[in-house]
């Protein structure tokens, strides 16, 4: 079995979707409570789940024709969308490290993706 | 340097302080420890989640995804792995906690080549590696 293209795109929109639901679960953080009415109440949290379980199909969607060792890894393209998103809604600063974090993380994407076309 | 007076506390009074210090280790150490076990059920989720499509891949209808055992399975020790990380992420610093993250790609891996009879080249393993330098490093980078 190899990865098709199909699949990599399938899982990294996923990831996409998915970085949404990071953004929910942080806004959502700040005014969780213990109690179930303030939990069903929480609608960044609901958002941010909900946003979580449809990025799993898309996931799931990919997994069905491609190879788990590849389709996992880039759900890291994920953070690329996640910082973004950080800085435009919550203002979180950008930094040196984050760049080198985020350029490694599509290096070894790009290198997993070479890896589907090569045989062991 | 000041001389140590009546006024000062005894000795006991100092050392009841050290538990208060102790105990956030613990908390620190917990962390450490959750964060691990995360990256342990997150591999087997995605281990559970690929049987799973194996099955929908027999069975595809709403049904085939209702009956899907290892599928169901899989989400939920996904959504028990999100929620012992971000209990883990509450106490402990995030600049050591994601590169024990990244560990998960490396459970991935070898169960994939073990469970599934994958293959992996120079350039898979290098990607997964890259990937993995590149999550630590975005913690560090987190602090600043």
């Amino acid at each position: 079995m190899t990865t098709p293209l199909s699949s990599i795109a399938w899982v990294t929109f996923g990831s996409f979707i998915g970085s949404f639901s990071a953004i929910g679960f942080k806004a959502g953080s700040k005014r969780l409570e213990m109690n179930l009415r303030s939990l069903l109440t929480n609608w960044p949290l609901a958002a941010g789940v909900a946003g979580y379980l449809l990025s799993s199909v898309f996931f799931i969607v990919g997994l069905k024709s491609g190879e788990l060792s590849i389709l996992y890894p880039m759900v890291s393209t994920g953070y690329v969308w996640t910082m973004l998103w950080g800085h435009l809604f919550l203002h979180e600063p950008f930094s040196r490290g984050k760049f080198v974090g985020l350029a490694l993380i599509l290096a070894g994407c790009v290198l997993l993706g070479l890896g589907t076309r090569q045989a062991g | 340097m000041a001389t140590p007076t009546s006024s000062d506390p005894p000795d006991s009074v100092i050392l009841n302080k050290v538990p208060v210090t102790a105990s956030t280790v613990g908390q620190k150490r917990r962390s450490l420890l959750m964060i691990v076990v995360f990256t342990l059920l997150s591999a087997a989720a995605q281990v559970l989640m690929k049987f799973g499509t194996n099955y929908l891949k027999l069975h595809p209808s709403f049904m085939g995804v209702l009956t899907d055992t290892p599928l169901i399975a899989g989400l939920a020790l996904y959504g028990v792995g999100a929620v012992l990380m971000v209990l883990a992420l509450r106490h402990g610093e995030l600049s050591v906690l994601y590169p024990l993250i990244s560990l998960s790609y490396v459970w991935v891996a070898i169960l994939s080549v073990v469970v599934f009879g994958e293959i992996m080249n120079p350039y898979r393993i290098a990607g997964v590696c890259v990937i993995m330098a590149g999550v630590a490093v975005l913690g560090l980078g987190a602090h600043k």
